[in-house]
């Protein structure tokens, strides 16, 4: 309490005198209370300080009715509400613009205190005005605080625009995937033959015979020298390397669908017949231990293909036969009934059924041909036929 | 006159001539998302199929409940219908449930209070005060 200090001091002062014995420093409980600041007040107070000097019936009179101050406040917000009412109800409704042309006068606009600007509607006076209508129904008029109104309003930042395009490698076979990833694999080497990053090659192009230049070139790895891509046309691979920009474009448009579509058609087109068993031919043993290379050929097989492969597997892939082994696996089915197991037993077991959605009573109906009677008489009689007609109602669904 | 044997028609019992079986129908309701029915999922895809091959004569249906426990429910040709619950059993469990429903009748689950139930009539004779060496008081 260290209040009770000056007080202490205070009390000394006062109280010194020559020929007084030892200054009394004991304060009592009382005064140590009232010194203490009033958060460490622990006395209880039947009545409130404030309250204690107005009567009761006065302060009934202010709950009810107000105070003198908040009756005046009210009145002077109301009167300056009509004020600007006025104002606005005299102001000109139309403006001239440049050429002198009269123009609808713009709605004033504020801004709040949280930076959004609103405009403040106009007041109209219907008997200033003969050809306002007053409306009787909401039908045309603009609706506020609604859900479909906060949605519109909210999200007005940037438009979200997807980066790969639709997966369309499910109807790729291994010679197909080995075609693709060749010709992304060829392009890779020829950069980083000439200095050039891998990354190169999933930058934007338009339009180039890059499909047919890869086809023509022959792939060897080797330990010592690692993977040499050699082309029996002269000028191929200056060609192919000329046909991958050096420069990233200052506006990067968007691959369309159709772009990825034509690249792939170009990418299985003339395949090789497949491969006996899981064999790899030898150069798919090139290590990827260079991040950079490893991410560009992922990231140009995903820009043609729309295949993601998932961050374990990528991480997992020391070589380049584990990346086509990979890509090359089927995605597992993501319900029970679409599994190979289960299909069999729908298809070679005669009393087995196996239903891919949940069996409803209306299904049960329709098994043993109850239902088209009950769905006669419902719509005859006018009733719904499924759930009740809410607001909302999902109709036609089972 | 000797005595007459007394005639009896034939009663009819299931398995003395023929035998039907009185399960008709298992259900099967999985859920590819609860963990509970991981074990039934693994009982669809490895031992459904040879209990299917097995047992031709009962109308095997498999389909989802999803978020639902799994559950087997059989029906029988008595119009009843049984089901239990395999939420968290392994598939073998699930196939001694699945033995269960089949070999059941559907008939309600009864305490037998007697320890011998038979068709047959008394051998002796059922007592009645009326017959013997008589009471004396």
């Amino acid at each position: 309490m260290r209040a009770t200090r000056p007080l202490e001091q205070a009390l000394r002062l006062t109280g010194s005198r020559p020929t007084a014995g030892p200054t009394p420093t004991y304060i009592c409980l009382s005064c140590r209370a009232r010194a203490a600041p009033p958060s460490s007040h622990r006395q209880l107070h039947t009545t409130v300080p404030r309250a204690a000097d107005v009567p009761l019936y006065q302060r009934l009179k202010e709950s009810l009715f107000g105070t003198k101050e908040s009756v005046a406040a009210a009145k002077s917000r109301e009167e300056k509400q009509a004020q600007r009412f006025t104002d606005l109800a005299e102001r000109p409704r139309t403006s001239t613009d440049a050429d002198d042309n009269e123009v609808a006068r713009p709605l004033e606009t504020k801004t709040d205190k949280h930076g959004r600007r609103y405009e403040i509607a106009d007041i109209v006076d219907p008997a200033a005005r003969s050809d306002y209508v007053q409306a009787t129904t909401w039908q045309g008029l603009e609706t506020v605080g609604s859900v479909e109104w906060v949605k519109k309003r909210a999200d007005t930042g940037d438009v979200y625009a997807g980066f790969a395009p639709p997966d369309r490698s499910a109807r790729l076979r291994g010679a197909q995937w080995e075609m693709l990833l060749r010709h992304v694999v060829v392009e890779a080497v020829v950069l980083r033959k000439a200095g050039r990053s891998a990354e190169q090659i999933c930058w934007p192009r338009e339009g180039s015979d890059s499909w047919s230049l890869t086809r023509g070139a022959l792939l060897e790895y080797s330990s010592v020298g690692g993977l040499v891509a050699t082309f029996s046309e002269a000028g191929a691979e200056k060609r192919l390397r000329n046909a991958i920009p050096k420069k990233l474009p200052e506006v990067q448009a968007t691959q369309t669908p159709e772009d990825s579509g034509d690249q792939l058609r170009e990418a299985i087109a003339l395949a090789p017949p497949e491969r006996p068993g899981n064999a790899t031919p030898a150069w798919m043993a090139m290590p990827l231990q260079d991040p950079g290379l490893k991410l560009a050929i992922i990231k140009r097989i995903l820009q043609i293909t729309g295949r993601r492969l998932p961050d374990p597997v990528i991480s997992k892939s020391p070589t380049l036969a584990h990346l086509y082994h990979a890509l090359l696996a089927k995605p597992k089915p993501k319900r029970l009934a679409q599994t190979p197991q289960l299909k069999r037993l729908n298809i070679n077991i005669p009393n087995a059924t196996v239903h891919a959605g949940r069996q409803t009573p209306i299904h049960k109906d329709k098994e043993v041909g109850r239902w088209k009677v009950i769905e006669n008489e419902l719509i005859n009689r006018g009733l719904p036929v499924t759930g009740s007609r809410y607001q909302g109602a999902r109709i036609g669904v089972y | 006159m000797p005595l007459q044997a007394l005639r009896t028609v034939a009663k009819p019992q299931n398995g003395v001539g023929a035998f039907i079986l009185q399960c008709k129908r298992l259900d099967f309701h999985y859920c590819d998302w609860a963990g509970s029915s991981k074990g039934m999922n693994a009982f669809l895809t490895k031992t459904l199929p040879a209990f299917a091959a097995r047992n031709p004569g009962i109308e095997l249906h498999v389909s989802p409940r999803p978020g639902r426990h799994p559950v087997l429910r059989g029906a029988y040709i008595n119009g009843c219908h049984k089901a239990i619950c395999v939420r968290n059993m392994q598939p073998a469990e699930i196939l001694d449930k699945v033995q269960l429903l089949k070999a059941g009748s559907g008939e309600k689950l009864r305490r037998e209070r007697r320890p011998v139930k038979s068709a047959n009539e008394s051998v002796r004779g059922v007592w009645s005060p009326f017959h013997g060496g008589g009471y004396k008081v």
